[in-house]
């Protein structure tokens, strides 16, 4: 019983974080970016090769995401601005968010090949005992993470002008541009 | 650097963080994207998308249904189980969990403030019943009757040339070789399924992603009763039709069909049909069923060739001609006011809800028809209906022109074609595609038929003089013309109406009591 709703959080807590991205996204833009999950395999992809490569695998845990980061403002950029701009109630983000996932896949496929390779284990080696539970380290950083960032970005979004701005977008967007 | 780059970046930056830790459980793999991608999205439509935590809430309940199906029912099961738990969720909660509970804490304080804004709203729309009668010109020359005789000759000389040059085509198809007659045959039932896509998401608005689940349904259903059961094909025929029908009527009118929690749903309705035919036993999983050879001809027709090219060209022919007629009709302006201004059709006397219903289902009968088609054409495995199927065709529209007759048939054998034009790299082609959809919905949004309207109206100044625009009558900077074309065809369809006494009495008191209804709510004269 504790077993299954540990590992499930620890799941879902990774399933989390990336609902938490595609809802930051259409909570300010109003837009769903069907391109995210290309962007944790773009982290995943850049991780392995740099391990794979020979260098300490922390180092790849820690440029992924900026390689990720830095899709994510490409994928804005490219795929959900110029409509925006055209119509902000049009639907065609849908499909050019869908087209950009599509190309950025199979480019990553291009670049590094199809096949799936192994993936450094980090923490996932250690097992640690919760009241008769086995988790792995990895599973309980997933959580913590999680835990973290959520509470970050609550924070975020409540006291700092660049929350309280994009919450403004959020329920307003003509409005916020109105003031700037 | 705008708050909209930024949140771009964030999230670009959380999905990484999440690769990172997901990634020593799974294997570095290229299409791992799409399955995430999938279960982020149900994680924040469990939660709700009013307040972005929410989404790491509804997360961690998927992920706890997730382990959980797996630990009590069986491996597959945490395949399906959160979908339908998902479904539930919208049905009865269309912003999520805990967006409702949030809501019903709030609610209180909100219910009183909008009353008086309802109270209001009833005023405005009530005043608004006058105003389209009103403004519109009955002297104005309507594009729709201006057309003389000659006009309608040539018309029939073009009718007539259409249906030679269709049935000459048919019958080339019906002998071409194996290998063109396949690609051209799923080329013509992607045209069907862009056609009535279209008829949705261009005339209505309804921008389904569903297409996929219907067609899978249509598909599986037929070879499913047929090879297993072995009932007649032709049976099939209305029961494909009817089950697929009575679902989208079930479908739309359970969602309070609108804008995009209308594509939200049904971009899940074809995920859980695509993971319902991967995880059964009846469907033979991924490798799919061997569909039903179709019925020879008789000996005497046998000369014709193929009989399934017939039936499907012969469907495509009605189908195109079914929409075409529909936007030549009266009734195109009343869609087009429901798509445009719903409350304002609304309080002209249409009833939007099961207008949209109505057109839903039968969109959905007829894709479930398609369906049916499909599975003679070979094998029925669950990737051909998965949801890039409903991207595609939404790409086809696009390309094509979204809301023209001639725009879904020309995207359809475009993206068809596609693989077979292009010969390079399998994974740079799927680049080129992609990229391709991308710069078809933000450089030109209004698709080749578009593009060609409007390099036509530049050729023929004088045609651009006219009452027509000079663009295209459906493209986005021309609203203001195809709005007095609907008032006109509007205003035409009040007097005809009301050429019968009893419509015509209807009439005349609905409009007294708009007009004392609007001596009390504004307070002005008449």
């Amino acid at each position: 019983m504790l077993q299954f709703l540990l590992s499930g959080v620890s799941i879902g807590a990774i399933y989390g974080l990336l609902g938490l991205a595609l809802a930051l996204s259409f909570y300010v833009t109003r837009v769903i970016n069907f391109a995210q999950g290309q962007m944790l395999t773009m982290a995943i992809v850049v991780a392995a090769s740099l391990s794979e490569s020979g260098y300490n695998p922390w180092i790849g845990v820690a440029l992924g995401p900026i390689a990720a980061t830095a899709i994510g403002v490409v994928s804005y950029f490219v795929a959900v601005r110029p409509i925006l701009k055209a119509d902000r109630f049009s639907f065609g983000w849908m499909v050019s968010t869908l087209g950009f996932g599509l190309a950025l896949e199979n480019a990553i496929a291009y670049v590094v090949g199809p096949r799936s390779r192994a993936f450094p284990p980090l923490l996932n080696n250690i097992g640690v005992h919760i009241g008769g539970v086995l988790l792995t380290a990895q599973q309980i950083l997933a959580i913590v993470v999680a835990g973290v960032i959520v509470a970050a970005l609550e924070l975020v979004r409540r006291r700092t002008l660049f929350g309280k701005v994009g919450m403004a977008t959020a329920s307003d967007p003509e409005m916020a541009e109105c003031i700037g | 650097m705008t708050v909209a780059t930024i949140t771009f970046a964030i999230s670009g930056l959380l999905a990484g963080i999440a690769g990172v830790l997901i990634a020593p459980r799974t294997f570095a793999n290229p299409y791992l994207g799409g399955t995430f991608n999938t279960f982020g999205f149900v994680s924040m439509m469990i939660g709700g998308t009013e307040n972005p935590a929410f989404a790491m809430a509804g997360g961690v309940l998927l992920g706890v249904l997730a382990e959980g199906a797996n630990t009590y029912i069986n491996s597959q099961a945490s395949d399906w189980f959160p979908f339908v738990i998902l479904v539930l969720v919208l049905l009865v909660s269309p912003k999520g969990i805990f967006s409702l509970i949030a809501a019903a804490l709030g609610q209180l304080p909100l219910l009183i403030k909008q009353f008086p804004l309802y109270l209001q709203r009833t005023r405005e729309r009530v005043a608004s019943i006058e105003r389209p009668i009103a403004v519109g010109r009955a002297d104005e020359a309507s594009p729709l009757l201006a057309n003389p005789l000659a006009d309608r000759l040539t018309r029939y000389a073009l009718i007539a040339a259409i249906v030679i040059a269709y049935l000459v085509a048919t019958y080339l198809i019906a002998w071409a070789d194996l290998q063109g007659q396949g690609l051209i045959l799923v080329a013509a039932i992607y045209a069907i399924l862009a056609i009535y896509l279209d008829a949705t998401a261009g005339v209505l608005g309804l921008y389904s992603l569903g297409v996929g689940g219907f067609f899978a349904i249509g598909a599986y259903l037929t070879t499913i009763l047929s090879t297993i059961y072995g009932m007649n094909l032709f049976l099939l025929i209305p029961i494909v039709v009817v089950t697929t029908g009575l679902l989208g009527v079930i479908g739309a009118a359970l969602l309070r069909v609108s804008g995009l929690h209308f594509a939200i749903t049904t971009f899940i309705f074809t995920l859980v049909i695509t993971v319902l035919a991967t995880d059964l036993q009846i469907t033979n999983g991924m490798q799919g069923l061997l569909g039903p050879n179709f019925p020879d001809l008789r000996d005497s027709l046998a000369s014709l060739g193929s009989p399934i090219v017939w039936c499907v060209m012969l469907t495509l022919l009605v189908v195109t001609f079914v929409v075409w007629s529909v936007r030549r009709s009266l009734l195109y302006p009343v869609l087009l006011a429901i798509r445009d201004a719903e409350s304002f059709a609304e309080a002209a006397g249409v009833r939007p809800g099961p207008v949209k219903i109505l057109i839903f289902a039968l969109a959905s009968a007829a894709i479930g028809f398609a369906g049916w088609l499909f599975c003679f054409l070979g094998v029925v495995s669950p990737s051909q209906f998965s949801w890039s199927v409903s991207l595609n065709v939404l790409i086809m529209i696009l390309i094509g022109g979204i809301n023209t007759t001639p725009g879904p048939i020309f995207g359809a054998a475009f993206v068809s074609m596609f693989p077979v034009l292009v010969h390079i790299n399998p994974w740079l082609q799927q680049v080129l595609y992609g990229v391709l959809s991308i710069s078809v919905v933000t450089i030109v949004p209004e698709g080749a038929v578009g593009v060609a309207k409007r390099a036509w109206a530049r050729l023929q100044p004088t045609l651009s003089r006219g009452v027509r625009p000079p663009a295209a009558l459906d493209a986005a900077p021309a609203r203001e013309t195809e709005g007095a074309v609907e008032r006109d065809s509007l205003v035409r369809l009040f007097r005809r109406r009301a050429r019968t006494p009893r419509l015509r009495r209807r009439l005349r008191r609905s409009s007294n009591v708009a007009t004392s209804h609007s001596d009390m709510g504004q307070g002005r004269p008449f």
